[in-house]
């Protein structure tokens, strides 16, 4: 009698010791998975059919996509697709101008009133704040994250771009490639092998060789003087896919240092600020190019459908950007990303669900500008695939564009210092295209010194999803 | 003089000054200054001219849709030059007789009236004189179909049959606002005139004393409509109604737009920019400070200077412009454009 309750007693003692172990492993990796000083969340909370929930989306006035499909029509039928798989979420959404949204968005999120879902301009900041961004991969799906068998969901670079701090801070959408529109028929004029070029890139010397067999009458490489696009691109094909920093003094010395030869040369043609629209695409319609050099990715993508044929079977052909010799080819991308935040007057677990499916849905959805031939590339795998598919793309990029190795997405006070830099880059190489600031000059102001690399995360980021 | 005839002066001064200015308010907007007929007179919408046997001869688009009319009554067989002698005079003054009316050959604004057909009407809108229902009314006219709808919340509500302007002396598409009412005496301008705000010319909705042409295209740009029709419409409208005119816009530019420009080459500019997303506002023809805005966008956008002109750039991405004519730097092969090789319409109505 008293063995049997001795048993009892075991047994129960077992029981609660197993249920405070899982109650305090759970509580552990909840602990994990939360930031410090941050709200809880649920994940698994899911919507409520009784309940109506009311979202708001800002996303960015975009422009008719080169195929004619207006954005904001577009827009309205995806959400009224949206709003028949979900009866119950209602979306209103607000087209920001891209001139003054991300003020709007920092000053919704000083008063802790951000939209539900913030769909980004590329190459503005992934993570904005911890107490009210609600980080992406804690929504993820075991699909979504991929498994041995089947790939995440999103091509890698894209969930790289979206990614901060080692966590994945927002729905990927699509990715912005700075590519080289050049003539194919000029290239080959000018003894370049097309196919080549965009199937094993080239290198410095290649474009070299290239610009000194073309015909006298013709450009050569054009180079848009406003902005930094072009410089920008040439850095980062010297720096390599590994993401290191673009701006160091050897990196500036080196690149300012080629394109002076070549324009010592002349093979280099600089149109003046106010020509910088008339001159590429008139010369590089017109075949009288062999490439253009920091043109806007939106640009190239309209010129793609503007061309004769269409994109992939009209003359002009999108390019990588040539690399020093002997460095692999490179591809630099920004990433228009989806952010879910929650507000400071917190509306619940399920509100913040319904705005995850919101941003999801819109992940998968392929955005307008994101066309076959042109540098705007889905980001969801399965529109990824497709789009490939259709050709246009150099195929020595795609390797770049499925491997991880490219920079994370940037925090604002990140986007901040870039932009001042920009800013000050930008005047720096108008007085270099100029001839008013020469090569080393260029370096003297603009190069960095390499920062430190970053501190190892700590062990038990390891551990996190 | 005294002063008591000083202060009587006075008086009847400031009450004759008040009497102008209480008719001046009283006034339907442009049927009291002749200024506004004036401005008419000068625009492309004229009023008739005589028409006398005189030598030389008189000619114009007048005496050709007189011929025109002349020939259709049988009562002309000879060419339609747009000369007014011989077999026209002769043909005028044999409808003066049968008239009973002097058969002098002189055609005046009363005497087009004579050549209304008494045995009906073309395209006479037989329609119930109701008012709209209460809400937003806009005028929407189709130049393909010569059409002129009254909208009431963007529904149709009524719609009329109208002459339109001739090939040579288009009715001029874009997005206007009635900015002038006017009541008229019954010559070219029929009894009521709504004018618009077209910068290039005073062009407007009005009445006719040439019935038969309504329905065809035989205006010198103007929108015409039977008197009883304009006089429904005139009472529906206000000044600032907006009036769509839904035509063919040039498919192609040449030159660079900026602040200032204006004419039908800035409508089709504005439209493209519009359908291309960027917003410029009403396609008024007048590159104003929208324009100048949505042309800076998209420069923006494309990363080109954005210093708010449209030149060969900006007209090749919006679709107005092949690369054959980018000036010094284009040539080369000729990419097709939306729109090619017909030109482009102001949309259809939703």
């Amino acid at each position: 009698m008293v063995a049997g309750r001795r048993w009892r007693l075991w047994l129960a003692v077992s029981l609660a010791a197993a249920a405070l172990g899982a109650a305090a492993t759970g509580y552990w990796w909840l602990y994990l998975r939360t930031e410090p000083g941050m709200v809880r969340y649920d994940p698994d909370a899911r919507l409520d059919p009784a309940r109506t929930y009311s979202l708001q989306l800002w996303d960015y006035r975009w422009p008719t996509a080169p195929d004619g499909t207006p954005y904001e029509s577009w827009l309205r039928s995806t959400l009224a697709e949206f709003g028949r798989r979900h009866p119950n979420v209602r979306v209103e959404y607000r087209l920001l101008d891209p001139a003054g949204g991300a003020a709007e968005l920092e000053e919704a999120l000083r008063q802790g009133r951000p939209p539900d879902v913030y769909a980004t301009w590329p190459g503005q900041p992934v993570f904005y704040d911890r107490r009210l961004q609600v980080p992406a991969d804690l929504y993820f799906t075991r699909e979504e994250r991929g498994r041995r068998e089947a790939p995440p969901a999103y091509v890698a670079a894209a969930l790289r771009a979206a990614g901060h701090g080692g966590r994945l801070s927002a729905w990927p959408r699509f990715l912005v490639a700075h590519l080289w529109p050049g003539h194919r028929e000029a290239l080959a004029r000018a003894g370049l092998d097309v196919r080549a070029v965009t199937g094993q890139g080239w290198d410095w010397n290649s474009l070299s060789a290239a610009l000194s067999a073309r015909p006298e009458r013709e450009a050569g490489l054009i180079v848009n003087p406003l902005g930094t696009a072009a410089f920008e691109d040439l850095l980062h094909a010297r720096a390599g896919p590994s993401g290191s920093p673009l701006w160091t003094r050897q990196g500036v010395a080196e690149v300012a240092a080629w394109l002076a030869q070549l324009r010592h040369s002349e093979l280099l043609t600089v149109p003046a600020p106010e020509e910088a629209g008339d001159v590429p695409i008139g010369h590089l319609l017109g075949g009288r190019a062999l490439a253009v050099a920091g043109a806007s990715p939106w640009l190239v993508a309209k010129l793609a459908y503007l061309q004769p044929g269409g994109p992939g079977d009209g003359p002009l052909v999108l390019l990588p950007v040539p690399t020093p010799p002997g460095n692999p080819p490179a591809l630099r991308l920004e990433a228009s990303v989806l952010i879910v935040f929650r507000q400071r007057d917190y509306q619940g677990h399920n509100h913040t669900r319904a705005a995850v499916e919101l941003a999801r849905y819109l992940s998968t959805a392929r955005h307008p500008w994101a066309l076959p031939g042109t540098p705007i590339l889905p980001a969801y795998r399965p529109a990824w695939e497709e789009w490939r598919m259709a050709g246009g793309f150099p195929p020595a990029l795609v390797p770049l564009v499925e491997s991880s190795s490219g920079p994370e997405g940037g925090d604002a006070g990140a986007a901040t210092a870039r932009a001042r830099h920009l800013a000050d880059a930008s005047e720096a190489l108008a007085a270099f295209w100029s001839g008013r600031l020469d090569h080393r000059a260029l370096a003297e102001r603009l190069g960095r010194e390499a920062p430190p690399a970053p501190p190892a995360p700590p062990w038990w980021r390891r551990l996190l999803p | 003089m005294g002063e008591g005839r000083w202060k009587r002066a006075l008086r009847v001064a400031a009450v004759a000054l008040l009497l102008l200015a209480a008719l001046q308010v009283s006034a339907p907007r442009g049927q009291g200054p002749h200024r506004t007929a004036e401005a008419r007179a000068a625009g492309p919408c004229g009023p008739d001219r005589t028409l006398r046997p005189a030598v030389p001869p008189q000619r114009g688009p007048d005496v050709v849709e007189l011929q025109e009319r002349l020939r259709e009554l049988g009562l002309y067989a000879g060419p339609v030059d747009g000369v007014y002698a011989g077999g026209t005079v002769a043909a005028v003054r044999e409808l003066q007789r049968r008239r009973r009316l002097p058969p002098t050959g002189e055609v005046d604004d009363r005497a087009w009236l004579l050549l209304d057909d008494p045995g009906g009407r073309p395209g006479r809108s037989e329609q119930a004189a109701s008012a709209p229902p209460p809400g937003r009314v806009a005028i929407d006219i189709e130049l393909a179909t010569q059409t002129l709808t009254v909208l009431v919340d963007g529904r149709p509500f009524r719609t009329f049959t109208v002459a339109i302007g001739k090939p040579w002396s288009p009715s001029p598409p874009g997005e206007w606002k009635i900015v002038e009412k006017a009541y008229e005496s019954g010559g070219a301008f029929g009894t009521r005139w709504l004018g618009l705000d077209v910068p290039w010319g005073s062009y407007g909705i009005h009445g006719t004393n040439r019935p038969w042409s309504i329905g065809r295209q035989a205006s010198a740009g103007c929108i015409r409509m039977h008197n009883h029709d304009i006089e429904q419409l005139f009472d529906w409208v206000e000044v600032g109604t907006p009036v769509t005119i839904r035509g063919e816009l040039p498919s192609e530019l040449w030159g660079t737009y900026r602040l200032g420009s204006a004419g039908l080459v800035v409508v089709a500019l504005q439209v493209r920019l519009r359908e291309a997303g960027f917003s410029a506002g009403r396609a008024d023809g007048r590159f104003g400070e929208r324009t100048q805005a949505a042309v800076r966008g998209l420069q923006s956008f494309y990363g080109l200077p954005a210093d708010g002109v449209a030149g060969n750039a900006e007209l090749y991405l919006l679709g107005l412009k092949r690369p054959a004519e980018q000036g010094r730097t284009g040539g080369g092969t000729r990419p097709p454009l939306p729109g090619d090789p017909g030109g482009m319409r102001l949309g259809r109505r939703p």
